[in-house]
């Protein structure tokens, strides 16, 4: 019987271990995917410190599209907070005043990255890496973002 | 081991495997009349009826209707000019008549619309209710009286490609559908109980419905493969067709008998799609490369001028590219479409390779099938004939 467990206890941390190793790799790989692409598309690379990059890519829900945009739009003075959109998206811009860190992808390529960013998405940067990729809905929009003053 | 039975044992290993690699390739091809359209071999005929003038940056390619006028017996395009804000009647195939319908007395957004005549057109809105444009006055009706298994928290809606409002035996024919998320058990079980597609009858200035149809099959209760939303085709004799993203079967229903049959349709290279797991329902990432990596149906249309039916399915292909980007789109994959006859034998399969035709926009008529082609700087519909 203790056999079993111990047994069980090794399988079991084993495989934790494997997938800590696949989430680390997933985000090295997705690391260099979006450094990729802000260099080509937008000739910018993330910074050293932490940054967040809110993304509403071309199939958005319309709830969770507002909520994003009426949070950057609170957000214009952080000099750490972007959003990223999708040019088939870019019209709903049209209602609101962003001035600042918003960067429109006219050719869409943001739908196309192995991201995970196929709804709106709240990506961080932290210590020239990411550290997490989440799905972002008007439920959880203000536990995951930075807190504004 | 002796070397002589080694080598036996391999070569007949290698005999079944070719045997076996044969036998599946004979299955793969064994429709008779296959046809593959690519970039070098496109079998379509430009511009057959005109189709192409009307296109514009102002009009929606997937919201064309086909209208026949039973009193005169002419035939007309109708689309929607969101310029404008009417709908234009184009007689068809020579463009010797147009007539506009504005709609400016409409204040709600609309989602679709179906036409009994040119002076009474229903509308849908993603709402309880239904828009009716009658000689220029707008009448707005709410969906009243009850009737087991509809659900009144449900709106009114439909999708043009998929599932259309439309006028059936002079009733309308409209799909019931939930606006909130189906993020429990509970709701997930009422919804594939509830039978998607109401007729409705406009009678003394209320709107009944009369009847409900699509149900799910039982199937769905436990294990939805992420369907949501049955396909409704109208086939001869006014019957209602459901099919499903996930199955090679369809229901018929006949309305006049309430007569009700399952046909599983002969789908060459269909494969089976693989279980959903349910706890990844809110993951969009699971959901678009599930969707990429099954086979899975689109559309069943019924074309009564040729008197065929043609199912089209999306081909499973790898989600994730080695250089960092992904298949995310319908337009990605390979389409097939099949061609059954009145009785739903397979004719002819023909394959389509990604990339070239919106299979949204796609419409019968005549000895021709209309499909968009995806080019941005060249959108346009390619007339094909399968005959």
């Amino acid at each position: 019987m203790r056999s079993i467990s111990i047994k069980t206890l090794f399988f079991v941390g084993l495989l934790s271990l494997l997938s800590c190793s696949n989430e680390e790799d997933r985000l090295k790989r997705q690391t260099k995917i979006f450094e990729n692409y802000l260099i080509t598309e937008f000739n910018t690379k993330p910074g050293d410190r932490e940054e967040y990059y809110f993304i509403i890519p071309s199939m958005a829900c319309a709830g969770c599209e507002q909520a994003v945009i009426r949070y950057i739009q609170r957000a214009q003075k952080e000099d750490n907070i972007f959003l990223i959109i999708s040019g088939n998206q870019a019209k709903t811009l049209q209602d609101f005043d962003l001035q600042h860190n918003v960067f429109i992808d006219t050719e869409n390529k943001i739908d196309r990255l192995n991201l995970d960013a196929l709804n709106t998405t709240l990506l961080i940067w932290d210590k020239k890496k990411i550290r997490s990729i989440k799905y972002i809905n008007p439920q959880n929009i203000d536990s995951l973002s930075p807190k504004l003053n | 081991m002796p070397l002589s039975f080694i080598i036996f044992m391999v070569s007949s290993k290698y005999i079944s495997f070719l045997i076996i690699i044969t036998l599946s390739l004979y299955k793969f091809t064994s429709c008779k009349d296959e046809m593959y359209v690519g970039e070098n071999y496109i079998a379509f005929i430009k511009d057959t009826i005109t189709l192409n003038k009307y296109l514009s940056e102002n009009i929606d390619p997937q919201l064309f209707k086909y209208y026949k006028d039973n009193k005169t017996s002419k035939e007309y395009f109708v689309y929607y000019n969101l310029l404008s804000n009417s709908l234009n009647f184009i007689e068809i195939p020579d463009s010797s008549f147009s007539e506009s319908v504005n709609l400016d007395a409409i204040k709600q957004k609309f989602t679709d619309f179906a036409i009994f005549s040119f002076d009474s057109i229903a509308f849908t809105h993603s709402t309880k209710t239904i828009t009716i444009l009658a000689y220029n006055k707008m009448i707005i009706y709410e969906v009243k009286g009850k009737i087991p298994y509809y659900n009144e928290n449900y709106v009114l809606n439909s999708i043009p490609t998929l599932f259309p409002i439309t006028v059936y035996k002079n009733n309308l024919l409209v799909y019931n559908f939930p606006t909130e998320t189906l993020d429990s058990d509970f709701k997930l079980k009422e919804y594939f109980n509830s039978p998607r597609d109401s007729k409705l009858e406009i009678k003394d200035d209320t709107l009944k419905i009369t009847g409900l149809y699509g149900k799910y099959p039982h199937y769905y209760q436990k294990n939805h493969n992420y369907v949501y939303s049955p396909v409704r085709s109208i086939a001869k004799d006014s019957l209602l067709i459901y099919s499903f993203d996930d199955s090679r079967k369809i229901y018929i229903y006949n309305t006049c008998n309430n007569d009700y049959q399952e046909k599983e349709l002969a789908t060459p290279g269909f494969q089976e799609n693989f279980e959903f797991d349910k706890k990844q329902s809110s993951n969009f990432n699971y959901i678009a490369k599930y969707h990429i990596e099954n086979d899975r149906f689109l559309n069943l249309i019924y074309s009564p001028f040729q008197k065929k039916y043609i199912r089209i399915l999306s081909r499973r292909i790898k989600f994730e590219n080695n250089d960092g980007t992904i298949n995310s789109s319908i337009h990605d994959k390979p389409i097939s479409l099949f061609i059954y006859d009145e009785n739903f034998n397979l004719q002819r399969r023909i394959e389509f390779p990604p990339g070239l035709y919106n299979f949204n926009a796609f419409y019968p008529y005549r000895e021709f099938i209309y499909i968009l082609t995806l080019d941005k700087n060249n959108k346009m519909f390619h007339a094909f004939n399968f005959n």
